[in-house]
């Protein structure tokens, strides 16, 4: 039984590598369109930053210290007079009141917000001087006033920042997604009428499903890993800004790698076992389509959650998808839970068994295979 | 070699409508013989073969291939027949070879084996010439060719075949029909269906005539000619399903 699911996998893997569109639309956006995406999207403040120009501010009745600030701050200009008559050109305003800078963003613009946090900045780093200078003039400096610091170092050896949140989110949803391109396996032989001569051989329908599944599974786990290392790849060759994966070491330690490979592989297995139920169930490629779509859209929303860098229980590890988003998200920020991991392959494990025990079973009836 | 007893297939459809493909059919084909099974559009004869070939399983009555049961033996079934029919096509992005190739260790030869069987085949089909290149680019003939190679390269006792002239054009339809002529010299079963009255007459030792799933007749040319007094066997065709067709309102 093993020996002929292991030939049927290694026909559908010729297949599939032979179908150059196939394979070239998923190494170019696992190793190119989806990297290069993340470096746009990550630079997009940069990007439209620099095009608007120095936003105007309106400071009235500012002193000479805020005055002076505007002129050195080259996100920032004073609005002129017709800027402020016409109104709604100058999206950032500092009123000094009492002791107070109020800065005022009236807009959700990037660069307005940038201007802002800019200006507050500035006042925060003049108000630091007139701390030290008045404690200068006591005889005090401002170590005195802070016996210790608080230093926070990152030893977890993990990627950390918005990278590590997106990495599991995009290898989740290529994963299906690419699970979901390889239907042809499932559903080809029907649609091209070369099912009744593999039915007719010797082969026992149980590895015939196996073997397919295992090809599906392969395809859709390689376009993960080369998603993972194209995002790496592009955050390594400085795509993505410096903070993007925050401040540890951009590698994977080898018990990271084995943690990840683990959960592809066991969501791989749970999305192929049911991409062949539907392929086995549906009369054509098209009808399977409509089928795997609300799939896509259901691993997008599950997937999302990786995306929060909130803390959830235990039992999400029980949710497939899910789970694999989170723990994924986990071992790339440095935090291998093999136990939540083996929870998780065990539940995926079972899905793939119930659902390949689906496909097997509609093997054998007549009115699946033989409609037309 | 192949007996069938009652044998029956209903199908049903969605709305509950039942259909009586095949009604009580008895057939016999003996070893080394080619048996035809003849009828028009809808008679029944692809769900015969695909029930000899355990495709499909009978709603009643028996069938056995070689003395297996088509119920209980599929496995035995399956290592001695070969399939072909007008509706099968071949793996587009594979060549001949690596199908024969496929297909020989799926029913558990030995690689040289699959060899020595493919370049007789080869030969024979005449297909060396395309046995390295992939399907997709072939003609209608030479993918008949490659779906005729990948039921023979297991080298099977019986070759069961759905229509085989079904969409060809008249010189493949001839080379089809000379294959079939040296499967026999090769001392092989094979039982065809078919809706073509000369490929019958010219191709069969017995031939079967079915209307609306029931063998009206069967037996050789000559017996058919005795028993309808008919010398034609288009005249003996009508005179058994044309009448019924009267019967039966249509």
């Amino acid at each position: 039984m093993i020996r002929k699911a292991l030939l049927i996998y290694g026909k559908e893997m010729r297949v599939l590598r032979r179908d150059v569109r196939l394979i070239g639309g998923m190494v170019a956006s696992a190793l190119v369109f989806f990297p290069l995406l993340m470096g746009l999207a990550s630079n997009l403040d940069r990007l439209t930053g620099d095009d608007s120009g120095p936003v105007p501010v309106v400071a009235p009745g500012g002193d000479d210290v805020l005055r002076r600030l505007l002129d050195a701050n080259p996100l920032v200009r004073v609005a002129t007079l017709e800027e402020v008559a016409e109104g709604g050109e100058a999206h950032v305003t500092v009123l000094r009141e009492g002791t107070a800078y109020r800065i005022r963003a009236a807009s959700a613009e990037n660069a307005v917000w940038a201007a802002a946090v800019s200006l507050r900045q500035d006042l925060q780093a003049v108000q630091q001087r007139a701390v030290e200078d008045r404690l200068a003039e006591r005889g005090l400096r401002m170590r005195d006033l802070r016996p210790f610091e608080v230093v926070l170092i990152d030893t977890s050896g993990g990627i950390g920042g918005a990278l590590s949140l997106l990495i599991p989110y995009m290898a989740v949803i290529l994963l299906v997604t690419n699970a979901a391109r390889a239907l042809y396996v499932a559903v080809g032989e029907k649609e091209k009428n070369t099912l009744a001569a593999l039915l007719v051989s010797t082969v026992p329908r149980p590895a015939i499903v196996v073997g397919k599944s295992l090809a599906i599974m392969t395809f859709a786990v390689a376009a993960s890993l080369l998603l993972i290392v194209g995002m790496m790849m592009a955050a390594r060759l400085g795509l993505a800004p410096e903070d993007f994966a925050g401040p540890g070491e951009l590698s994977l330690a080898p018990a990271q790698v084995a943690a990840l490979a683990v959960n592809l592989a066991a969501l791989a297995l749970l999305i192929s076992a049911l991409v062949m139920v539907i392929g086995t169930w549906a009369r054509s490629q098209r009808e399977a389509g409509m089928y795997t779509a609300p799939l896509v859209f259901l691993s997008v929303f599950l997937a999302i959650f990786a995306l929060a860098p909130a803390s959830f229980g235990a039992a999400v590890y029980a949710v497939p998808i899910l789970g694999n988003a989170l723990a994924m998200r986990e071992a790339i920020q440095g935090q291998v839970d093999w136990l939540a991991l083996a929870l998780l392959a065990g539940v995926n494990a079972v899905g793939f068994a119930l659902l390949t025990w689906c496909s097997i079973r509609l093997y054998g009836r007549e009115s699946v295979l033989f409609r037309v | 070699m192949i007996r069938t007893e009652a044998l029956s297939k209903e199908f049903r459809s969605r709305g509950a409508r039942r259909v009586q493909a095949v009604d009580r059919l008895d057939l016999s084909c003996d070893p080394g013989e080619i048996y035809a099974l003849l009828g028009p559009n809808g008679a029944g004869k692809t769900t015969v073969l695909r029930i000899l070939s355990t495709l499909m399983d009978p709603t009643s009555g028996e069938a056995w291939v070689r003395g297996h049961s088509v119920r209980t033996e599929k496995a035995a079934i399956r290592a001695l027949i070969g399939f072909v029919s007008y509706e099968t096509r071949v793996y587009e992005r594979l060549t001949p070879r690596e199908i024969g190739h496929f297909f020989g260790r799926l029913n558990d030869m030995a690689p040289a084996a699959i060899e020595d069987n493919l370049a007789y085949i080869f030969d024979l089909l005449d297909m060396t010439e395309f046995a390295d290149e992939r399907t997709d680019t072939f003609s209608t003939g030479m993918k008949q060719k490659t779906v005729l190679m990948r039921a023979l390269v297991t080298n099977p006792l019986i070759l069961v075949w759905d229509e085989p002239t079904s969409g060809l054009d008249v010189l493949t339809a001839r080379k089809v029909i000379d294959y079939i002529r040296l499967l026999k010299g090769e001392g092989k079963t094979v039982l065809f269906s078919t809706h073509i009255l000369w490929e019958a007459e010219k191709l069969a030792d017995r031939i079967g005539i079915i209307h609306r799933g029931r063998l009206r007749s069967e037996g050789t040319l000559q017996s058919l000619r005795a028993r309808t007094g008919l010398g034609d066997l288009e005249d003996i065709f009508f005179s058994l399903v044309g009448a019924d067709g009267e019967a039966g309102g249509r």
